[in-house]
């Protein structure tokens, strides 16, 4: 039985709230960084481009509510297959070297839009919430994940978008989808000592897959670490003793060349102090010397024009829609909802993470955009799917429930209909628990 | 459990909020103001770099033989240029919008209109400087349109570069730069071009510098060099890259070819620089370091005389194109004299240059004192007698007989050489080493060079630096040919064979040296060893080793020289007899056999109409000369196999039959006693060599030049001719000392 659409204690009106708001800083991010004019381009400002975006937006999240999540759910694999499917013409571009008449939309040599009449899609974008959909179905009812060789599958079965987007090259987003498998996993009840011979495991690869990297990936990494003066320092004077970390001319060059975007985006938040530069003033806004301001370096802006009080808000949205979230998938009973909820805050949640990161500088830049905020159409149309199908479990609260799922301990089985927060009343048991 | 797991999942994502946050406030509230400021200087207009005057080259007097001249350049903003050549016609718009906020055209009301107003503008620009650029009588081939393109599409690939390394697109510098269109404008231009164009306000004249020679510089066109644009090359190889004051900017210049480049890091100083925040207060004010001068060894007035000397001697013989005459400092053995003929005007070079190229007859591009290699001819001949001496293959005292053959079987090969006039070959009868030397017995030598065989001779070649570099430390300098058997095999693909050696000794075959080699050969006969020569001042010092051989043998070769010229038995006592008070010339005079080459190329081709034709292509080989047809002619069609030499030099064959051939004479000037006889306890203090391309063999042309040169050597040098120190501030007066004995 659905709950009133009205209740407001549901924590899907905290989650709209805080999107309202991302939204809304986001508009007026674009709205005063847009230069197109003076780059040249025709037709709308990319703020009325970004606002029919919104609006397509909310269509689709009203629809996938009407949908429902569970119904979404039984179609999770053959969603996910055709997500993936768009990702094979990226991969027959990339290894042909062509654009494909216009098919693909090739920029600097990534493979990573597709040319639709009038829309730029990205897969990988759809890639991560079918991802997110089909681990969920998959996961709901097993328990053989409890032991080491039931998580192998999951694994490998992920390594196949993780590849395709690897080699558009996005490795940002590749990386992504691996903090998403660990939370679900985690959650879902994977014994924490078998996810940690994974993570050693993983750990002990990075020197091999150090050598694997281009150059430029390489240097992505790199060029955080040298922003401290001291390593940089270190590097110009011993070259020969930090080879494998950079070389003498990249360190010396630093400041303009790989690391001219960091030095900028430090610059422009520091310049915020604590309650910014206002709306639309700032140097960072008044002369284009930040490159990508509008998607993935939007944050920066955000922290330039409001200051430290104005980031704060924009992580405590993030921070909202993901204990909203949590709340929602301890609410909830049903072991598919419950594990599409989690998957989705971490999502969200993990990107928030390092997008934020990356302009602050803790971590390598990887070209991931602040869901919601940044300039992009892929990326806001499948964060509000990814949200509607959050609110719809939210929306979604059976009555009954007979076991606690993911509960695997002698203790919890004890409490009958368990969890926190109310007790559904026995009554009808929900459809997806049905045969 | 599950809540157990959700409340740490939750806790991770929390502790990643709160580093976060307390990162921001590291960055916004403790670091504020550092970052704020990094903000402001972010905006800072793009600085003007302040350029360096280039340092002189000097002779060895202090004598300025070139240097930086004030000049001015037009220059013209980028934004200009690129609202002309941008295809897009964004640039355009971008100018509309800037000049519309400056209230440029107050009549324009619309944005179409103060497109209109701003095109028109323009394109009044344009006529205006292409209607000022006639004006100055530049000699440039390129219109300032032109040039402007040229520009344009640089700057585009730089930016295209530094996306590359940066890994995003992103305006560089030079966009906001103004660019030169005209360059080298005099006082009275640079006046009338702000007249004429000042009102545009892309238009600037910038203060700049041009390349000056000292007046009447042809004889030190080659030494001195040229300078060029910066090229990716140099930008590559770039010695100070990454110092941003030093290091090699596109519009500057380097020196490519003679002193220029060889002391290129001396001459060039360091940029300063001046950077203004968006109030215009100065924030930084670095002032620019001149490049230091650089002093050459060259003895300015002797170059002078001697290259006015070999222009008379070359044009006396019709078959000869051009020559080279280098004179050393036996001690120190530095280049007094490097001239090489003919040569060019270097002031007005980029005037003169098509027809400088093209000029394949006397080629005047080419520096003969130390690219091109000869043939040392009878100049060896010493040097194989030593070696002979000191490897105990003869003795002092050792007699040979010349027949004038060397085979008794084949009396019509290895023969000696053959006197003027007659059919006949000169036999020398019973010589000695001296006696071969003072004769010039190419039969003792062909039995001496066997007796030694190619090793030893290849050995003694070395010692004296044939096929090594000459020390000079220019670009062009070569090394010459020292052909050992294993530079045969790999080269030439031959294997030693008797007469091999025979034609080493007589100083034919594979052997061939530069003059410049060839001049310290004679030094190395005059003192006793050997060290590689100095052109510039403050190089290091090179080592210096001493021949093998005993005093005994030593002084049987000089007199052998000294015969050559001053005996009556000797080759050149005709031609090069020169004595004075108080010193005899002495040396060698030689020919190196020599086949004309190639000065022009036909090529029959079909034209796009199926025309014949036939094109002389003025290039001096057959590769060079089918490229240079083909970019010039692409739609030609032609078989490279039919191509064939049209014009050779010397045009004529020689006037007696056999070959043409290169004269040489290279010489020293040993001091006499009060007897008239050679004081041989006292070395010589100047050695040269002179070469006479096409001269014609025996000392005819040779001999007489070498008179000549002694006469101006002891004309410039003084009496006695003491090299003059060098000029105050360097290693100090360096008068080399008398090796034996005591000056006079």
């Amino acid at each position: 039985m659905r709950r009133s659409s009205y209740d407001l204690t549901n924590p899907g009106w905290a989650i709209a709230a805080a999107i309202a708001v991302l939204t809304f800083v986001g508009l007026a991010c674009i709205y005063v960084t847009d230069t197109h004019y003076a780059a040249g381009h025709d037709g709308p400002a990319n703020a009325v481009k970004q606002s029919l975006r919104v609006v397509a937006g909310l269509a689709v999240a009203s629809i996938v509510l009407r949908i429902g999540y569970q119904s979404v759910g039984r179609y999770a694999y053959a969603i996910f297959l055709a997500a993936v499917l768009l990702l094979v013409p990226l991969l027959v571009a990339k290894i042909l070297h062509t654009s494909m008449g216009g098919l693909t939309s090739p920029r600097n040599g990534a493979y990573r839009w597709i040319q639709l009449p009038g829309i730029l899609l990205q897969p990988s974008e759809f890639v991560k919430v079918a991802y997110v959909v089909a681990l969920a179905w998959y996961l709901r009812f097993r328990k053989n994940y409890r032991r080491f060789g039931g998580l192998l599958v999951p694994l490998a079965a992920s390594t196949v978008p993780m590849a395709l987007i690897l080699f558009e090259p996005d490795l940002g987003t590749a990386m992504l989808l691996v903090p998403v498998l660990f939370a679900m996993l985690f959650i879902a009840g994977a014994r924490i000592r078998h996810l940690a011979i994974i993570s050693v495991i993983s750990v002990a690869l990075i020197p091999l897959a150090w050598g694997r990297l281009a150059a430029y990936q390489r240097l992505r990494v790199t060029a955080v670490l040298m922003q401290n003066d001291s390593l940089r320092r270190a590097v110009i004077d011993q070259p020969e003793k930090y080879r494998a970390l950079a070389t003498k001319r990249q360190a010396m060059e630093w400041a303009a060349g790989s690391g001219y975007q960091l030095v900028h985006s430090k610059n422009a938040i520091g310049s915020g102090g604590l309650l910014g530069q206002g709306w639309g003033r700032g140097i960072y806004i008044e002369n284009n010397l930040l490159p990508d301001r509008h998607n993935d370096f939007v944050f920066a802006i955000v922290a330039h024009q409001w200051g430290l009080a104005g980031g704060a808000i924009v992580m405590t949205c993030f921070a909202v829609i993901v204990i909203a979230g949590v709340r929602i998938a301890s609410a909830t009973p049903e072991p598919f909802a419950r594990l599409l909820a989690v998957g989705v805050v971490a999502l969200i949640g993990a990107q928030a993470t390092i997008s934020v990161g990356m302009t602050v500088g803790l971590l390598p830049i990887t070209g991931m955009t602040l869901p919601f905020v940044s300039y992009g159409g892929s990326s806001l149309l499948f964060n509000f799917a990814a949200t509607a199908l959050l609110i719809s479990v939210a929306q979604h609260r059976p009555y009954l429930l007979t076991t606690e799922p993911f509960v695997f301990q002698r203790e919890q089985h004890e409490r009958i209909g368990g969890g926190t927060g109310d007790s559904p009343p026995p009554g009808r048991i929900p459809a997806s628990l049905r045969a | 459990m599950f809540e157990k797991r959700l409340r740490a999942f939750l806790i991770l994502l929390g502790c990643a909020l709160v580093v976060l946050l307390t990162r921001l406030g590291q960055l916004q509230i403790v670091q504020g103001d550092y970052y704020r400021r990094r903000a402001e200087e972010a905006v800072v207009l793009a600085p003007t770099q302040l350029p360096f005057v280039r340092g002189s080259i000097r002779d060895r007097a202090g004598e300025v033989l070139v240097s930086d001249e004030p000049a001015w350049d037009l220059t013209i903003d980028f934004g200009a240029i690129a609202a002309e050549f941008d295809p897009t016609g964004v640039s355009l718009d971008r100018e509309a919008r800037r000049w519309k906020r400056a209230r440029r055209y107050p009549d324009a009301t619309t944005d179409e209109e103060v497109e209109k107003a701003l095109a028109d503008e323009l394109r009044d620009l344009w006529n205006d400087l292409e209607r000022f650029a006639a004006s100055t009588g530049s000699l440039s081939t390129q219109t300032v349109h032109g040039r402007a393109r040229e520009n344009y599409e640089h700057v585009l690939q730089i930016r295209a570069g530094v996306a590359g390394r940066r890994g995003f697109d992103a305006p560089v510098a030079e966009e906001s730069d103004a660019h030169a269109v005209l360059t080298e404008l005099g006082a009275a231009q640079q006046i009338a071009a702000r007249e004429r164009l000042g009102r545009y306000p892309w238009v600037h004249v910038d203060a700049s510098s041009v390349r000056r020679f000292a007046p009447n510089s042809e004889a030190f066109a080659h030494v001195l060099g040229r300078v060029g644009p910066v090229d990716r090359e140099a930008v590559e190889n770039d010695p100070n890259a990454g110092d941003p004051f030093a290091e090699y900017h596109g519009r500057e210049t380097l020196g490519i070819s003679g002193a220029e480049w060889a002391v290129e890091q001396t001459l060039r100083g360091r940029r300063g620089q001046i950077v203004r925040d968006r109030d215009g207060k100065v924030i930084e004010d670095i002032s620019a370091e001149n490049g230091r001068d650089a002093l050459l060894t060259i003895h300015a007035p002797l170059q002078r005389r001697l290259y006015d000397l070999l222009g008379e001697t070359v044009g006396k013989h019709s078959d000869s194109n051009g020559g080279a005459i280098v004179v050393l400092d036996v001690a120190t053995r530095e280049v007094l004299a490097l001239v090489s003929y003919p040569s060019y005007d270097p002031n007005r070079f980029s005037a003169l240059y098509p027809r400088l190229r093209d000029d394949t007859d006397r080629l005047p591009l080419l520096f003969r004192a130390v690219t091109t290699r000869y043939s040392p001819g009878s100049t060896i001949k010493p040097l194989v007698c030593l070696a002979g001496l000191f490897n105990g293959v003869v003795t002092t005292d050792t007699r040979e007989e010349c027949r004038g053959y060397l085979l008794p079987d084949h009396p019509d090969r290895w023969r000696c050489w053959e006197i003027h006039g007659t059919e006949t070959r000169m036999a020398h009868g019973l010589i000695n080493v001296e006696q071969a030397l003072t004769g010039s017995c190419n039969v003792f030598m062909y039995r001496l060079g066997e007796m030694l065989g190619v090793d030893r001779l290849c050995g003694a070649f070395d010692m004296v630096g044939i096929g090594r570099k000459s020390g000079l430390g220019l670009r062009e300098d070569e090394e010459g040919i020292n052909p050992t058997p294993s530079w045969l095999m790999r080269n030439k693909n031959l294997s030693v064979t008797p007469g091999t050696a025979r034609l080493f000794a007589i100083g034919q075959g594979e052997l061939s040296m530069t003059p410049v080699q060839v001049a310290n050969l004679m030094a190395t006969y005059a003192n006793g060893r050997y060290r590689p020569v100095t052109l510039v001042r403050g190089a290091e010092p090179s080592p210096e080793w001493t021949l093998p051989g005993t005093p005994e043998q030593w002084s049987v070769i000089r007199r052998g020289i000294y015969g050559v010229v001053n005996d009556p038995e000797g080759t050149a006592y005709k031609y090069a007899h020169f004595v004075n008070e108080r010193y005899a010339l002495c040396g060698k005079t030689g020919s190196a056999t020599a086949h004309p080459w190639p000065t022009a190329y036909r090529i029959p081709y079909l034209d796009e109409y199926r025309n014949e034709h036939v094109a002389i292509v003025r290039e001096g080989s057959k590769g060079p000369a089918i490229e240079r047809f083909r970019k010039e002619n692409p739609l030609a069609i032609f078989d490279p196999n039919k191509v064939e030499v049209e014009t050779r030099w010397p045009p004529n064959p020689p006037p007696e039959g056999g070959n043409h051939a290169h004269a040489w004479f290279a010489g020293f000037l040993q001091p006499i006693d009060a007897a008239g006889r050679p004081d041989w306890s006292k070395t010589p203090r100047v050695a040269f060599a002179a070469l006479v391309e096409f001269g014609g063999s025996g000392g005819r042309t040779s001999g007489p030049l070498a008179k000549d040169v002694s006469a101006v050597l002891l004309d410039v040098l003084g009496p006695d001719p003491d090299v003059p120190p060098l000029a105050k501030g360097g290693l100090g007066g360096v008068i080399h000392p008398a090796t034996e004995g005591k000056a006079p």
